[in-house]
């Protein structure tokens, strides 16, 4: 069953995040003073509708620029998020993971994949979006983002196909590397048929980050054993099959809530939890 | 047991919808002036300082050559630097054909660094400080635009070339 307020929150947010529409049709960009807050989810800068700046575009664009190496705002404000929610805005909030989803609803045989494949999305992070833009430098000391250039595929998604559409100035401009984007986008989300948010469990730096902080946010997951019937619904009902009784709160959880609502114990559960106070459960 | 507000979510996530609907962004200089970068179109007239303190007008400038090449860049831009060499080497070769290359900088706060850039580079071309009447009509750096002898667009190009493709490019408009 399709848990419908969640799927209605992602749509929601997917169209405020773009919604400079005149942008689609114009084939421009946002340009305004909103554009320079950042977004909590991986949604490209250059879209036509987005109102604010992907903030993986933001950490390379600071760190291949000349004058800094590292954007604090940036990563002080994942942080934020991270502390506050966990990877719940991977979960709720981020376009491309709604996209992943629904792909991952048409009818193909399903996989789950190796454990291992969820360690290369921390390799991304640090050398495509970290180190190789602040290292790898030209003459003028300018670098390359090299995730969004070479990787990531929501900005070919979001930003190169609509902007090639509507922009004839930008569809000149296209050469082999389009050719190779277009080409690994269709990969990716072919690959989300049979596996479930593929992108998202491999790839996405921005998982990543968010990943670290899942044990520690103030919202997170419990699980009370004395209540637990072990009927094993909760991993059942979890979109990324993760072994949710053995470790709640686990870093590649998105924390689409499904396994609380499956419960038929009220065993797991979610909840507030401030540092130095005492847990408050919301839901049971 | 307290429930999570949707309701307080969807609200803000309207307000947020709205806010980006309501957002008027910076209009592109084709609404504002009688001028246009499309091809077949008469380039917007300006009247702008040169790194080296000159005032150039349009008028002046385009009428100085059969082909004006007015290459947009700044100074963040990896492949507008990387295509200087090329466009120095162009109008170089291209000077006595009546060829004339000038950059505008579009992020003309950092004309020092430009400064640094263009002599590093050693141009040999002008180059311009927008002051703001240009640039917001352009997609992306770099955006180069020929323009003839009378103002007119010629054609409009977005993103870096080689040298061989800018003289592919000009080549045809100075015979």
């Amino acid at each position: 069953m399709v848990d419908t307020k969640r799927r209605i929150v992602q749509i929601l947010t997917a169209a405020a995040f773009n919604s400079h529409f005149t942008g689609f049709a114009r084939g421009t960009i946002y340009r305004g003073d909103l554009k320079a807050v950042c977004l909590p989810v991986l949604n490209c800068y250059s879209c036509p509708g987005a109102i604010g700046a992907c903030p993986i575009g933001s950490l390379q664009a600071v760190a291949a620029g000349s004058a800094f190496q590292f954007s604090f705002y940036v990563a002080g404000f994942l942080a934020l998020v991270g502390v506050l929610v966990g990877r719940m805005a991977c979960g709720w909030l981020c376009p491309f993971g709604l996209i992943q989803e629904l792909l991952h609803r048409l009818p193909s045989p399903k996989r789950l994949l190796p454990a291992w494949t969820r360690w290369v999305k921390y390799v991304v992070l640090v050398l495509l979006v970290l180190l190789l833009p602040a290292l790898a430098t030209d003459a003028f000391g300018l670098g390359t983002p090299y995730f969004c250039k070479w990787l990531c595929p929501a900005g070919t998604l979001e930003a190169a196909l609509p902007l090639a559409l509507a922009n004839k100035d930008i569809l000149g401009a296209l050469g082999t590397l389009f050719q190779w984007r277009l080409t690994w986008l269709l990969l990716i989300l072919i690959a989300c048929v049979p596996v479930q948010r593929f992108f998202c469990q491999t790839l996405c730096p921005l998982g990543a980050i968010y990943s670290f902080f899942n044990r520690v946010s103030f919202l997170n997951l419990g699980f009370d054993r004395s209540r637990c019937c072990n009927c094993d619904r909760c991993a059942g009902s979890c979109y990324l099959k993760l072994p949710v009784t053995a470790g709640i709160n686990h870093p590649e959880c998105i924390r689409c809530l499904k396994c609380v609502k499956s419960c038929p114990t009220g065993a797991i559960y979610w909840g507030i939890q401030i540092p130095g106070k005492k847990e408050e459960p919301i839901s049971a | 047991m307290r429930k999570f507000n949707v309701f307080l979510v969807l609200l803000a996530l309207l307000a947020l919808l709205a806010a980006g609907c309501g957002q008027a962004e910076r209009k592109p200089l084709v609404e504002e002036t009688k001028g246009s970068l499309e091809t077949g179109g008469n380039f917007p007239s300006f009247s702008l300082t040169s790194l080296d303190g000159k005032t150039i007008t349009s008028a002046d400038l385009f009428a100085g050559n059969r082909v004006t090449l007015v290459n947009f860049w700044g100074t963040f831009c990896g492949p507008c630097l990387q295509e200087m060499p090329s466009l120095k080497e162009l109008s170089e070769n291209y000077a006595e054909a009546g060829l004339g290359v000038v950059g505008i900088l579009i992020d003309p706060q950092n004309a020092d660094k430009a400064r640094e850039i263009v002599a590093g580079q050693g141009t040999g071309y002008p180059t311009l400080l927008d002051d703001g009447s240009l640039g917001a009509g352009i997609s992306a750096v770099p955006t180069t635009v020929l323009v003839d002898s009378n103002g007119q667009v010629l054609t409009t190009f977005v993103g870096s070339r080689t040298l061989e493709q800018f003289g592919q490019m000009v080549e045809p408009y100075l015979k």
